[in-house]
């Protein structure tokens, strides 16, 4: 009995052990396999470098730089993954675009990197008719899609269509496009678009529409509206990169577009790697795995003293129209906030040079309007309000609310002045910012109930106007128009008008600057609406944040334009250059 | 055992169903849902028309249907196993979580080895060297590790070992290196290891501490009983009385232990995936829940609940192998 037993193992672990042998002769075997592709692969490599400098290409280097320099590589660190490479998809935000935008597609127009205003890309020139409510683009007619087909008017008509038709999930691009009454070719090379209201000379009322990418009709024609919307990778447009590969969590990379209609950019890849820790994002940098970074204020701060990072790494810090800026909106439909005098008082109580110095490292500008701050719709008259808890107690005082029943808290009409502070649960500063207020609120007799929110929630409370008091931010999208945020129109279930502000004299300028095509009177206008926004307070306009970046030193042409960085420009000399 | 083994598994079916509806019900309930954007652009925004866009994408998805009817069509691709689309990804949810799972997986059964090769030999000695130093060191250091959080240490692996200051140790993220699939079959292996020894180290260090603690008093319990006398005065050489005799009568509130392991392991280690930037299923579930994504939500959900009853069957199925006094046999 013992003696089966005995044999009966035996025969087991050599089975096993049998198993385990044969298993690391097939991984020796697939690692020599590896390794013979690996070697045939660099044959080919090297009898094709052979080949090109046999024979140099004939396409345009700029400005008569070494073609050797024609390499580098740049490795971002982003730290969201997109859910989609199609510019066109509801889903596609702010990371989407800043890789699809201009890298894969180009728009008509695109922003210049001197001055604010439009420039053209695939469009040549732009005639605008007499009345002002028809736009004739001219396309250029040597541009072609990185799989070698021209770019035609049918292409744009084609762009146009999608995003307006209801079945394509496009509603937040498609809600720029609303002014567009009709688009009509014209001729192979020519697009007219038909406008509900005037536009101004410089068309930059409606940034958004004209700085759309154009997508190819041959490669994204469907059927059904779910195709287009299931094509969430593989993009192919008329930019300088071509898409290449996409490890789904892990990067995505482009690949320059050899058959570019343009001038050719010189950095051969760009690597967008997903790290979602912002302390391993610098941890990436410094080891050089990634070579630009996007930091938080407080790790700029940090290491932009530190001499040894500062000599390997560019610290970038600029302004530009599209840094995002932080408000606080006041629901004007609660017993609290529909007095302007409350609202005043609330404005004292923060203390924006303290959280500018300590939340934010020192990296923000005090805001008192919507406006870009150094734009010329902002007016740099006005000077925000300062911090004053004694003006605070003075305006409460005389707006009635005074603490009568001694229990510490001020109230009047039997109501205590208690009020919930509602903000998205994913960013520590708000959280900082919320307990700031309170501790503030409660100098003054003012109770404050902090309420983070997913943002879900908060959505939906806004929607349904079912808060007192929130904290969020706006950039990227901007708006320049106020009107979603402003008109008294907008106060109803749907509107963005969440905090119910309604004035007469506020409409009256935005409707008259919707009228307006002059953009010099327009932003006049604008000047007059800042300043009713600063006395009357309805949202808090808190400070804005300047771009910031830290950038690998072995890049040449890192320079700050007045709109950000050219990234196209960028390129790594040879001797630097990381990356076969 | 087998009348057993079929009850049990006939019984998962009205248990997933139990559990579908009620993830159904609860994620259509929670306020909010997956297509409220924020429609802002620069165009004039109609209040009208965003009541018509918000309206038309809900019908877009099927959203506008009553309850019932939403959960029945649900139900009907699920059993011809179609989990639909994922809204906000716009892509098959099988393919999200094929990418995602065997991540997960993979990291959690190494977790999961280094675990128990860790704690049962600790257990073991701690309990044979009862109130020497073994023993009090070994509890001292588990429960100092237990302690820390998974949190701060993961920062902590981070800030140390990652940077250039200790010479690139170890990488700061992700799970292999760029273009690693074309290495070779070693190297890649090797690739990998080095990206994935951090967030093993942060999942598993925790876990010594209580299956260790386990086994320990499983098994002090064990050795003060009668046949681990009867056992020594036989004869036999000590290592078989602990090894073969004490310790297989503690195995089964390891077994416990091990059944929820299994579900434990497919929803994933959030934590970890998050600090790690590793793609896995942790993420994908709380950034659903998130988003009000039902479609993954309920994918996931499904496969929780069928692992879940899979895995507490093979541990009462383990309970009678293990200790043959168990039975499940209908006993009149």
């Amino acid at each position: 009995m013992r003696n089966h037993q005995g044999i009966a193992t035996f025969l087991l672990f050599f089975l096993l052990l049998i198993i385990i042998l044969l298993q690391i002769l097939s991984m020796i075997q697939s690692d020599r396999l590896y390794q013979r592709i690996n070697h045939l692969g660099q044959i080919v490599e090297r009898t094709a470098a052979n080949a090109r400098e046999e024979y140099p290409e004939e396409t345009s280097v700029t400005d008569g730089v070494d073609h050797a320099d024609q390499d580098g590589w740049l490795v971002w660190a982003f730290r969201v993954e997109p859910k989609t490479l199609n510019p066109i998809s509801a889903e596609a935000g702010i990371y989407t675009t800043w890789i699809a935008i201009p890298y894969i597609f180009e728009p008509l127009l695109t922003h210049d990197y001197d001055q604010e205003k439009l420039k053209p890309c695939l469009a040549q020139r732009y005639e605008i008719s007499d009345d002002r409510l028809k736009i004739t683009f001219r396309l250029r007619d040597d541009i072609c899609f990185s799989d070698g087909v021209p770019v035609t008017a049918d292409d744009v008509i084609f762009t146009y269509k999608t995003i307006i038709n209801p079945d394509v999930d496009a509603a937040n691009i498609a809600s720029q496009f609303t002014d567009i009454t009709a688009v009509r070719r014209v001729d192979d090379l020519a697009v007219e678009f038909s406008l509900k209201r005037a536009c101004s000379k410089s068309l930059d009322g409606l940034p958004w529409v004209w700085t759309t990418g154009i997508l190819p009709k041959h490669v994204y024609q469907f059927h059904d509206a779910q195709e287009f919307n299931r094509r969430v990778s593989d993009p192919i447009g008329s930019g300088p990169y071509v898409f290449h590969r996409w490890d789904v969590g892990k990067e995505i990379i482009l690949r320059r577009n050899e058959n570019y209609w343009g001038n050719k950019p010189r950095l051969e890849r760009m690597v967008y790697r997903f790290i979602s820790n912002p302390a391993a994002c610098i941890q990436a940098l410094r080891c050089h795995e990634v070579d630009i970074v996007i930091p938080e204020p407080e790790q700029f701060a940090d290491l932009v003293n530190d001499k040894q990072f500062k000599r390997e790494f560019y610290c970038l810090s600029y302004w530009t129209p599209w840094t995002p800026f932080y408000y606080i909106g006041w629901n004007q439909e609660t017993a609290f906030f529909a007095d302007r005098q409350v609202r005043l008082a609330m404005i004292h109580l923060v203390n924006r040079k303290q959280i500018i110095k300590y939340l934010l490292g020192g990296y923000g500008m005090e805001i008192s309007g919507p406006f870009y701050v150094f734009g010329p719709q902002n007016d740099q008259a006005i000077e925000p309000w300062p911090y004053d808890l004694d003006k605070a107690r003075e305006l409460l005082d005389q707006a009635g609310w005074r603490d009568t029943d001694g229990d510490g808290l001020r109230d009047k009409d039997g109501v205590a002045f208690r009020f919930r502070f509602m903000y998205s649960n994913s960013y520590a500063l708000y959280n900082r910012l919320a307990r700031l207020l309170k501790d503030e609120a409660a100098k003054v007799g003012i109770e404050v109930i902090a309420e983070p929110c997913e943002w879900a929630i908060l959505s939906a409370r806004l929607n349904s106007r079912k808060f007192d008091a929130y904290i969020a931010g706006l950039g990227f999208n901007t708006p320049k128009d106020p009107y979603g945020l402003f008109h008294s129109s907008q106060t109803n279930e749907t509107g963005l008008n969440y905090v119910h502000f309604c004035n007469a004299r506020a409409d009256a300028i935005i409707e008259q600057a919707g009228r307006t095509v002059d953009d010099e009177q327009r932003d006049e206008l604008y000047r007059q609406l800042h300043r009713i926004l600063h006395d009357e307070q309805p949202y808090t306009f808190l400070f804005t944040r300047p771009t910031l970046r830290f950038v690998d030193r072995r890049f040449e042409n890192v320079k700050v334009h007045k709109m950000g960085l050219n990234y196209l420009q960028w390129y790594v000399p040879r001797a630097k250059q990381k990356y076969k | 055992m087998k009348t057993y083994i079929i009850r049990r598994l006939l019984l998962i079916v009205p248990t997933l169903f139990g559990i579908t509806v009620i993830v159904f019900l609860i994620s259509r309930i929670a306020p909010g849902g997956p297509t409220n954007l924020s429609l802002g652009g620069s165009g004039q925004v109609d209040a009208k028309w965003t009541a018509d866009v918000a309206d038309s994408r809900r019908m877009l998805y099927g959203l506008d249907k009553p309850i019932h009817v939403q959960y029945a069509d649900w139900l009907g691709h699920v059993l011809r196993l179609d989990f639909g689309y994922s809204i906000k990804h716009h892509r098959p949810v099988i393919e999200l979580i094929k990418e995602r799972l065997p991540v997960t997986l993979i990291l959690n059964l190494m977790a999961f080895i280094i675990i128990y090769s860790v704690s049962l030999p600790a257990g073991v000695l701690m309990a044979v060297q009862h109130g020497r130093l073994f023993d009090r060191a070994g509890s001292l250091i588990l429960m100092m590790l237990w302690s820390l959080p998974v949190m701060w240490v993961g920062q902590m692996l981070i800030g140390y070992f990652t940077g250039p200051a200790f010479k690139d140790w170890f990488p700061p993220a992700g799970l292999s290196s760029s273009y690693a699939d074309q290495l070779p079959f070693f190297a890649w292996l090797v690739d990998s290891l080095w990206h994935l020894a951090l967030p093993v180290l942060c999942l598993s260090y925790g876990g010594f501490a209580y299956l260790a603690n386990q086994v320990r008093s499983g098994m002090l319990d064990n050795l003060r009983m009668d046949y681990v006398r009867t056992a020594r005065a036989k004869g036999l050489p000590e290592r078989v009385v602990i090894l073969r005799h004490v310790f297989r009568n503690s195995i089964i509130p390891l077994i416990t232990i091990t059944s929820t392991l299994l579900p434990a392991m497919f929803a994933g280690s959030v934590i970890v995936e998050r600090i790690f930037s590793i793609p896995g299923m942790g993420l994908l579930a709380f950034e659903a829940v998130s988003n009000r994504d039902y479609n993954v939500i309920m994918a996931v959900a499904t496969i929780a609940g069928v692992l879940n009853s899979i895995g507490l069957l093979l541990a009462d199925i383990a309970y009678a192998i293990a200790d043959p006094r168990i039975s499940f046999e209908v006993t009149v």
